[in-house]
């Protein structure tokens, strides 16, 4: 802690200096009176001999919130020494805004008393936010003197996606091993009735059509579809980013894929996670309780991180990115590293589904309203829709989402089948 | 609140020298003073008070010498604590601006404050009769040995201030 004169200090003395010079120049005892007044408040100054002993102590009322909870900080100071005036800041994460209450307070404290106060945080966007020292500050009770130091109480809070619940999901082409929701389009032991076929010793007897058996004077046995899960995979573009937080592109994203994440695990699906941009984070698909936690913290903290290089998605291991899975891109489609990649998905055959989140509306509504700003959005619109119906002549299966829009009727019309003009060839 | 108070010091520091010497050049100056000291006060700017302040006392003084009257030490003393207010109230406004202030902090303030009012006119009475005590005692010859002393003592002072600060508390 460093005790360092005030502006307030440099302000007395100059009107001192003023007083005394003119009382001289104009030989009268009027303007010397006038600076005594002036010299006492100088000399009432007392520099801190050192920092007070105190206790502070921080409480936050949650660690987890999701969006647009709020979160309540109770900061408990106890002086041990007396603190005539003492300044305390919390510097507060960005994003985070102040709802009631002040982050910065001023006291006044005898020695062994305790003041407690309370204020109240909005989380509007989700991520990880860490509240750094608290900045106190100690004040001559004269004004002239103050010293400033840090007190350490580190506390971090986790703020996670809104998760909109989803009826309706984009079906999987190809189904894995394990038993799931699916029809496989292989028959075996399941419930979805498929073709008939005459019976073979070894049929069981209660898979006997009896109504094509009498028909048709012979034995047919009904053979029933297997009821199995899928590999999805969520491939999360974080090569660019539009509009301001919490209300970009990659916002949109996010809450897309652990909104998809949340419903394909709720159909015992095995759900993957890539992070593709300045940094490939992967998590391996799983299915459970476990695994949505996993995802949620995955997603958490995904950004647009400037890097060089981009690693590509050949290094990935097999088990990472299944053949058989259904991958879903959630990209504004507009870094064309990852579109490159993502025609490269395709290419080599992996199912793949591109989840385009306009980056024409969170632009708009990050720029000032003008005429000009708002032909330009019209104009990359125009560009932005053109591109998208370019990668669909090349084959990709292309979905585009307004923000604004439930994503669940942007999803429905997947649920069961591909419609045909996802993708044009 | 501090700021609505610090009207009080700013039509003292204008209108006492007006009321010393009515004249345009005072009443000029004490215009231009004021709206110094009311910019500063409004836009919590410490600088532009002390210019306020400033060009107050140099009114002042222009005041003074257009006078010639006795030694107005009530005037002066109100003078001087209005000069001293006027910086308290606005740089604690500009200090403590969206901070939460304690009930506690505002009251014990003020009672500083008029405290150290109050030993200011003290000093002032006391210097005052001590003047008058060594106008009476010393002769003429004595007095620029006694105005000597006092500048020899003030520049130990200062020295002394000087090398104490560059102490224990330096990091």
């Amino acid at each position: 802690m460093t005790a360092r004169p005030t502006p307030l200090a440099f302000a007395l003395g100059t009107l001192l200096v003023w007083t005394l010079f003119l009382g001289v120049l104009v030989d009268r005892a009027e303007l010397l009176i006038a600076a005594v007044p002036i010299a006492v408040a100088l000399l009432s100054g007392r520099q801190a001999g050192g920092l007070p002993r105190y206790g502070l102590h921080q409480e936050l009322s949650t660690e987890r919130l999701a969006e647009g909870d709020r979160l309540a900080a109770t900061v408990t100071m106890t002086a041990h020494d007396a603190l005539p005036l003492i300044e305390i800041l919390q510097p507060l994460p960005a994003l985070l805004e102040l709802r009631s209450g002040c982050n910065r307070i001023a006291l006044s404290l005898a020695a062994g008393q305790e003041a407690c106060w309370r204020y109240e945080l909005l989380c509007p966007a989700r991520g990880r936010f860490s509240f750094g020292a608290l900045q106190l500050r100690v004040w001559d009770r004269s004004g002239l003197w103050s010293a400033e130091t840090q007190h350490k109480v580190p506390k971090q809070i986790s703020v996670y996606p809104f998760i909109a619940p989803l009826r309706h999901v984009p079906r999987p082409l190809r189904t894995q091993s394990s038993f799931g929701n699916y029809v496989a389009p292989h028959v075996g032991e399941g419930l979805e009735p498929g073709e008939i076929r005459p019976f073979v010793p070894g049929d069981r007897v209660r898979r006997v059509n009896w109504r094509a058996s009498l028909r048709r004077s012979q034995l047919y046995v009904t053979q029933f579809h297997e009821e199995r899960n899928a590999d999805i995979v969520l491939l999360l573009d974080t090569l660019s980013e539009t509009g301001a937080r919490p209300h970009s592109t990659l916002d949109y994203c996010v809450h897309a894929g652990a909104a998809l994440a949340g419903a394909y695990l709720a159909r015992k699906d095995r759900v993957g996670f890539i992070e593709y941009g300045g940094y490939l984070r992967w998590l391996k698909p799983a299915t459970g309780h476990r695994q949505r936690e996993s995802l949620v913290e995955a997603l958490l903290p995904a950004s647009v991180y400037f890097s060089y290089t981009v690693k590509q998605l050949e290094f990935l291991p097999a088990q990472e990115l299944p053949p058989q899975a259904l991958v879903i891109a959630l990209s504004p489609l507009l870094d064309r590293r990852f579109i490159d990649t993502a025609l490269n998905l395709a290419a080599r055959g992996f199912d793949l589904m591109i989840i385009a989140v306009s980056p024409i509306e969170p632009a708009r509504w990050a720029l000032r309203k003008s005429r000009l700003d708002e032909l330009a959005c019209r104009l990359w619109a125009i560009e932005w829709r053109l591109s998208v119906e370019a990668l669909r002549r090349r084959g990709l299966v292309i979905i585009e989402w307004q923000p604004g829009a439930p994503l669940d009727a942007v999803l429905a019309p997947f649920a069961r089948f591909r419609p045909r003009w996802a993708a044009r060839r | 609140m501090m700021r609505q108070a610090a009207i009080i010091p700013i039509a003292v520091l204008v209108g006492l020298p007006v009321w010393v010497a009515p004249s345009l050049p005072v009443i000029l100056i004490g215009a231009v003073a004021s709206l110094f000291c009311a910019a500063g006060v409004l836009r919590l700017w410490l600088p532009s008070v002390t210019v306020g302040g400033s060009l107050a006392v140099i009114n002042y003084a222009l005041a003074l010498s257009l006078s010639v009257g006795a030694v107005d030490i009530v005037g002066a003393a109100i003078f001087g604590l209005a000069l001293v207010f006027l910086l308290d109230l606005s740089e604690f406004a500009r200090r403590f601006r969206s901070v939460e202030i304690a009930a506690a902090v505002h009251r014990t303030q003020v009672v500083f404050w008029f405290g150290r009012a109050a030993v200011a006119i003290v000093a002032v009475a006391l210097l005052s009769l001590g003047a008058a005590v060594l106008a009476y005692v010393i002769p003429v010859l004595g007095r620029p040995v006694i105005a000597g002393l006092g500048a020899a003592i003030a520049f130990a002072g200062a020295m002394r201030g000087g090398i104490v600060r560059g102490g224990p508390n330096e990091p």
